[in-house]
Order: C-alpha cells, then sequence, then structure tokens
C-alpha cells in the first residue's frame, strides 16, 4: 500500500468508535481518535480510512499540517457489506498506527435508494463551531455524494458528483484537509477538532469534482 | 396413531371436560424440565404457551411484574383517541388457567448462569434448566443530554405501553389548539422502527379532528425511516402540512432537552420549544439480560439464531427487542414468531432431540388514519449461522394503491391486534 | 409421487420416527391438487423444517392453529386442496385485491406451502 511506503503499521493507539451492526449501510456512524503517549515534537499528520469490500475501498484521508493537531474526527461512511473498517493514522516521526473494528450491516447501503438529500438546497452548508481546548467545529454539506455506481429508476446510471475535499484555514494558515470519496454518506458530515494559537477567522472551503465550491466563516478565539 | 396435535387438542378437551381443571397444574407429575420465562410480554407469554402446548410435562413459571401487559402495538391508537387504554391491557388468565403456567407477579432482579438461578425483587430464588428471557427495552437515559427518568415525567416517552403512554394522552388532551407536538425519533436500532411515525399519523387524526390548527414535527436522528415513502404520501393525503419530518442531514438529531421548558437543541444548535414534547431516546435491553450477563458492549443481546440461546451464557435463551436478530426488525411480531422457535428449541433441547430448523416471518402494520393502513412483511431463515431475509418476499406495500386497498389494510391491522392477542394471552378482541 | 410422500412423512412428527396412518384421504386431495397445478414436477426438495414450525408464524395474523378472532379469515380445517391452490396463488400474484399474502408466500418453496396446507387441512375449526 502506497501510503505505507514499506512501513510495518503499529496495531495501537486507533480508536474507533463504529456500531457492532448497522441496520443502514448508507449511513454509519464512525468516530476515530488517536490515543498513545507522543514523544516530544511528534503529531499525528495523517489518518487514513478504509473499507476493504467497498467497490472503492478508500473511504477519506484527514490531514493536519502542523503540531498543533487533535486527531479526532467524526463522521458517517457508507459501507457496502459487513466488513472491517481499517484506519491508518502517521505520526510526524514516520511510525504508522493501525486500528480495525469490525461491522455487521444488515441491508446494503451504497446502491439502494434509501439515501436522501434535499435536491432545492444542494451545496448548503451548516456548521457549528464549540470554543474549546480544542475548538470543535461540526459541519455538514448537503449533497447527494453519488457514487456512480447506482442507477437511477430508468436504469440510467446516476453519474458521479462527489464533495472531494473540504479544507479548514485560520486566516491563510491551512489547519485541516479532507480528501472524502465515494464512500461518505450523503451529505457529508464532519467534526473535527482545531487549536488556534490566536484569534482569527475560520474558513472552511469544500470542493466538488466539478471544482465548484461552497464556502463558510467565522471568528473564533 | 394420530398426530402430536390431535394428541394434544385431546388433551386440552379431556381437562376441559373435567374437574381436573381446577386442580393445581404443579400436582401433576412434571418430569421433563423446569423453565422460567422473565417478561410476559409478546416473546415472553408467547413462548410459555407455545412449550406447554409441545409438552405439557416441562413445568414453565413466568415472572412478570404487572398482573395485566399493556402493548406498544396499538398504544398510538389509544394515543389518537381512537381506543381506549383497557383495551390495550391482557392479563395471563389464558397462560395459568388452560395451559398451566405458573405466575409470579414481581420483578426478576438478578441471574447466576452458572447455578441456574433467578433471584426476584422478594429474595427468593427459583431454579430452571432452561431459563427464557423476554426483557423488551430500557431507555438509554444517558442517551440525551437532559433527558433523565424526571424529565420524563415532563415529556414523555411513552415508548413502553403504561403511564407513559397515559401521561403523553393527557397532554395531547390539555393541549391547546394550535399547539405544536414535537416527537424526537431515536438512530437504529429501536423499538418498533414503525411506530414513531405511525404514533404522529394518529395523532395528526386526533388534531385534525379536535384540534385543527395543531401543528406537528417529527426531529429524526435519522435520514431514512421504515415505510417512508408510503408515509409521507399518507400524510400529505389525509393531514396536508400538518406533519413536517426534520432529517438527520437536516438538522434532525437532538442532543440536548430541556424538559422544563419543552424544549429541544439540535446537532448544529437551533433551538424548537413545543407544547407537548414526546422524546423517544436511544434504547438498550432490558436490564434483567445485562443482569444475566448476555449483553454486548452495544446493550444489545447476541443470539444463536437457530435456537435464540445466548451466545454468552449456555442455557439462557433470549427473545424479542432485547435480541441482535436483524435483519428481523424489533416488533411485537418478531417477537411472537421469535418465542415460538425459541419454545421448539427449549422442548427439543429438555426431551434430547435436535431443534427443528427455524422459520420466522413478520408483518409490521400501521395506521396513517382509521381507514388507511399500510404494511411491510418479511420471511427470514438462517443461511451460514445468520438470520437472512429471504430473497423474493417481503417489502411494503404497493406505492399506488386505492382507497380500498389502504381500507383493507386497516381492517387487517386490527384484524392481526386481535389474532396476535389471542394467540398470545387469549384475549379475546375489544 | 416421491415428492408428495416426503411432504405427508414431514407434515407430521419425523423426528419421533413414526409411522403412523397415512392419512390416505388427504393424500387422494393432495393427488388432485398437485395434478391441478402441477407443483408434483417442482422438484423434490425436502422440507427443512417442522410444519409446526413453519406454522407457528401464521397464528400471528390468523389466530392460534388458524382459528382466527377478528377480520383475517380463519385458516383451520379448510380443505387441503383449497389452501394449497390459494397460497400457490398468493405467491404467483394471481389473486385479485390481495393485500399482503402474495409477499410472504414467495418466502416459502411451493413444498412448504404443502406442508402448511396439510398442517392446517387437519385442524379442527
Amino acid at each position: 500500500m502506497a501510503i505505507l511506503d514499506g512501513r510495518d503499521p503499529i496495531a495501537q493507539g486507533v480508536v474507533l468508535d463504529l456500531p457492532l451492526i448497522s441496520e443502514n449501510g448508507a449511513v454509519v456512524p464512525l468516530g476515530i481518535s488517536i490515543d498513545r503517549p507522543m514523544a516530544e515534537d511528534e503529531y499525528v499528520q495523517a489518518i487514513h480510512v478504509f473499507a476493504p469490500a467497498n467497490p472503492f475501498p478508500h473511504i477519506a484521508s484527514f490531514r493536519y499540517p502542523n503540531a498543533r493537531s487533535t486527531p479526532r474526527l467524526e463522521t458517517r461512511v457508507r459501507l457496502n457489506e459487513s466488513q472491517p473498517v481499517v484506519v491508518l493514522a502517521e505520526l510526524s516521526s514516520g511510525a504508522v498506527l493501525v486500528g480495525e473494528s469490525e461491522v455487521r450491516v444488515t441491508v446494503s447501503g451504497c446502491l439502494t435508494m434509501s439515501d436522501t438529500y434535499d435536491t432545492e438546497s444542494v451545496f448548503q452548508t451548516r456548521v457549528r463551531v464549540e470554543p474549546g481546548a480544542p475548538t470543535s467545529v461540526l459541519t455538514l454539506i448537503n449533497h447527494p455524494q453519488e457514487t456512480g455506481l447506482r442507477t437511477n429508476a430508468q436504469g440510467e446510471i446516476i453519474p458521479k458528483r462527489l464533495i472531494e475535499k473540504l479544507e479548514a484555514r485560520i486566516g491563510d494558515e491551512l489547519v485541516f484537509e479532507a480528501d472524502l470519496h465515494r464512500s461518505i454518506s450523503a451529505n457529508p458530515y464532519l467534526r473535527f477538532y482545531i487549536q488556534p494559537d490566536a484569534p482569527g477567522t475560520l474558513d472552511l472551503v469544500w470542493t466538488e469534482d466539478t471544482g465548484e465550491t461552497a464556502e463558510f466563516s467565522q471568528d473564533v478565539a | 396413531m394420530i398426530s402430536r396435535r390431535k394428541v394434544i387438542k385431546s388433551a386440552a378437551a379431556a381437562f376441559a371436560a373435567t374437574p381436573l381443571l381446577s386442580m393445581p397444574f404443579v400436582a401433576r407429575a412434571q418430569t421433563a424440565g423446569r423453565v422460567v420465562i422473565v417478561g410476559g410480554g409478546f416473546g415472553g407469554a408467547t413462548a410459555a404457551k407455545y412449550i406447554k402446548r409441545r409438552n405439557p410435562d416441562i413445568a414453565v413459571t413466568l415472572v412478570e411484574a404487572s398482573p395485566r401487559f399493556y402493548t406498544c402495538p396499538f398504544s398510538n391508537l389509544y394515543l389518537g383517541g381512537l381506543r381506549d387504554f383497557d383495551s390495550i391491557g391482557h392479563s395471563f388468565d389464558e397462560l395459568t388457567d388452560t395451559y398451566g403456567v405458573e405466575l409470579i407477579t414481581e420483578w426478576a432482579e438478578g441471574v447466576d448462569g452458572d447455578a441456574h438461578t433467578l433471584t426476584l425483587a422478594s429474595g427468593e430464588t427459583l431454579g430452571y434448566d432452561k431459563l427464557l428471557l423476554s426483557p423488551g427495552i430500557d431507555m438509554r437515559w444517558d442517551g440525551i443530554e437532559g433527558y433523565d427518568e424526571a424529565a420524563a415525567e415532563l415529556a414523555p416517552h411513552a415508548w413502553k405501553a403504561g403511564p407513559q403512554t397515559e401521561l403523553l394522552r393527557s397532554q395531547l388532551e390539555a393541549m391547546d389548539d394550535g399547539g405544536l407536538f414535537i416527537l424526537s425519533a431515536p438512530a437504529d436500532p429501536f423499538r418498533c422502527p414503525p411506530g414513531p411515525y405511525e404514533r404522529v399519523s394518529l395523532i395528526a387524526n386526533y388534531f385534525k379532528e379536535s384540534k385543527p390548527s395543531s401543528k406537528i414535527l417529527i426531529l429524526d436522528s435519522k435520514d431514512a425511516f421504515s415505510k417512508q415513502g408510503l408515509f409521507q404520501a399518507g400524510w400529505q393525503e389525509l393531514y396536508g402540512d400538518m406533519i413536517e419530518w426534520v432529517s438527520l442531514s437536516n438538522d434532525g438529531r437532538v442532543i440536548r432537552v430541556d424538559a422544563e421548558n419543552l424544549e429541544v437543541e439540535t446537532e448544529f444548535g437551533e433551538i424548537h420549544r413545543a407544547d407537548v414534547l414526546n422524546v423517544i431516546p436511544p434504547q438498550k435491553a432490558g436490564f434483567i439480560a445485562e443482569a444475566a450477563g448476555v449483553t454486548n458492549e452495544g446493550g444489545w443481546v447476541p443470539i444463536n439464531p437457530e435456537t435464540f440461546e445466548s451466545q454468552q451464557v449456555s442455557d439462557i435463551y433470549v427473545v424479542g427487542d432485547a435480541t441482535i436478530a436483524a435483519p428481523m426488525p424489533k416488533s411485537g411480531f418478531s417477537a411472537n414468531a421469535q418465542g415460538k422457535v425459541a419454545a421448539s428449541a427449549i422442548v427439543a433441547a429438555l426431551t434430547g432431540e435436535e431443534a427443528p430448523a427455524p422459520s420466522w416471518a413478520n408483518t409490521c402494520y400501521s395506521l396513517i388514519g382509521p381507514e388507511y393502513g399500510i404494511s411491510v412483511a418479511g420471511v427470514y431463515r438462517v443461511e451460514n449461522g445468520e438470520i437472512i431475509s429471504v430473497e423474493g418476499s417481503g417489502g411494503v406495500s404497493p406505492a399506488e394503491a386505492d382507497a380500498e386497498f389502504r381500507a383493507a389494510e386497516a381492517r387487517y391491522a386490527v384484524g392481526w391486534y386481535d389474532a396476535i392477542t389471542q394467540d398470545i394471552w387469549g384475549s379475546q378482541p375489544a | 409421487m416421491r415428492a408428495l410422500h416426503q411432504l405427508v412423512v414431514h407434515s407430521h412428527d419425523r423426528k419421533r420416527g413414526d409411522t403412523f396412518l397415512m392419512p390416505w384421504d388427504k393424500i387422494a386431495l393432495a393427488l388432485a391438487g398437485a395434478l391441478a397445478t402441477g407443483v408434483l414436477m417442482t422438484g423434490a426438495a425436502q422440507a427443512q423444517t417442522d410444519a409446526s414450525v413453519l406454522a407457528g408464524t401464521c397464528a400471528n395474523c390468523h389466530g392460534t392453529d388458524g382459528n382466527s378472532p377478528g377480520a383475517i379469515p380463519s385458516i383451520a380445517g379448510l380443505p387441503f386442496e383449497y389452501i394449497l391452490e390459494q397460497l400457490l396463488a398468493f405467491k404467483a400474484d394471481e389473486v385479485p385485491g390481495t393485500t399482503i399474502m402474495g409477499r410472504i408466500a414467495k418466502g416459502y418453496s411451493d413444498e412448504e406451502l404443502e406442508a402448511l396446507a396439510l398442517h392446517f387441512s387437519e385442524i379442527e375449526e
């Protein structure tokens, strides 16, 4: 695997919060945190999430460009069938942590029509910033996150249409970045944490695969 | 030689015809084993009856805290003013008088799986060869901030039929015309997946007749719900825009409850104020399951699907809402079907036979209006150690159906309730 | 004929190893019904479970032993041939005005439907 680049992952420190059984594979809540003593200047640089049995296993990657990261996330993912969800965490030291958790899916989610989204308000965003140490940023964008794998009632393939990226900046500094793929649930939902070192403006930008963007700004202390 | 069924029939006929009926059943030689059942609802009472029907020589003791069992199914009709509360209550007379089940009206408090004993609230201990738990659900009082048992006295869940249901009805009756009824619906898995949506339907029917300017708001922790298309089409047809549904992705998830002020706060910070607030919180298996050590870390009970015996403690069988039986839903119908399969498995085990292969079906009727019924059905088997829905079977009522079809399903909904309550408790239609 | 023989055996308590009196009248009816609908040709797969276990779930709507107290029809004691024809017709979506039985009947093999028909036909009303 390219991410590992020949490194042996350590099965330690990746804490996953996933249901043991999911009755709707289209929306499976996933929580991730990294719980491991770090060296002085060591921090989590990236977290990668996989569903090995999905048609496109790479669910998402989350990147923390600087040492003031809080590697804790909540999102919602699609699981096509029962399988383990595998998470890799890359540390600045070069070490890679791995964790996995098995989810039993009783109704296949990806190819059914159970995803709901409001066509009139695609690109509408919701954000809730809760200041603290760290500051929680809860985000949602109304979007079908079409996989390009399902058909409409007439049997035609619904074209792929994805929110591919969410970037968070404070001032001009990138503080968090998410690459989202087909196995992120409709209406991409993400809670992440930031630790601003000074008051500033938090700017969020979501980018669709068409290049179209949605933006949100709020002052944070 | 005659069939087993006929044997049972003639035995019952013999009892009916002789003074034996009035004799306590314990006087009979009961050497085929001792089964203790906790919970007299859809799973437990069914299992008690069907164990006795299969083998009257097995001693069956039913432990149930209430002298009458009130059903969650059809409690929505009571909430909508279509039935009185008494009509959803059922006694255990048939089980005790016709089938010779021993009834203990008490809470069960603890289980010692190694010693094969159940402890009652009184401190008394009952020994068993096989224990069957039909514990239903308990609320997760830590599931939503601010929603604890005290809060439920102001903003009822009414998700166990009883005083909570009566409280919610009295609040609806006291509400002024033009008021707002808010229902907060939980994420899966929870008891009775279509239940919250039938509830708002029948409350809408009540409002339409008695308080026509009132509104209903459903704040949902899900993006999709059971029979959604049918419910939403029916709401539109019968109640116009009275009912609004807010999905998870539209900020429907309630994260905080202020029961004093009847206010709820959603994930993204919206505050909604209700005139009547019904919070259905996340749930888990009833406490006796946890006390018996049969629950997993998610709070539900993993079972062996062939028999519904616990995966964690042998000789303890668990049926109904407490179990992990998906794709079978947490419904009264499922609990009844599981109770019968567990009964066959227990009888087979006690008589040294192999349990017959299980088969279950489920049908959930929902009423959108008194003459507007919809249904979802499923047929289930075990394949490769897992419960599966039989391919090509089951499904929901057609989206395109005429008023006659909906009216027929509404009649069958009542017919179903009459039949299943007769099957379980020997009740007669109200 | 082999399928029919198995069906009759399985509708009784095969676990007890009883070699009981064959209900010849039922067999005659079954044969007539089977020939009319062609079910005997559909294969000789054995029923995997007791008819009484399969039937347990019917009682949910049709009452204990198929004696319904309410709006849903009773099925106890109806002629074997009639029940079987109905069940097969439900399965094939051939009964006008059906609400739910089509969806349920599709969950059972023809042999299982035969076993159920025999089971309920044997019960007294």
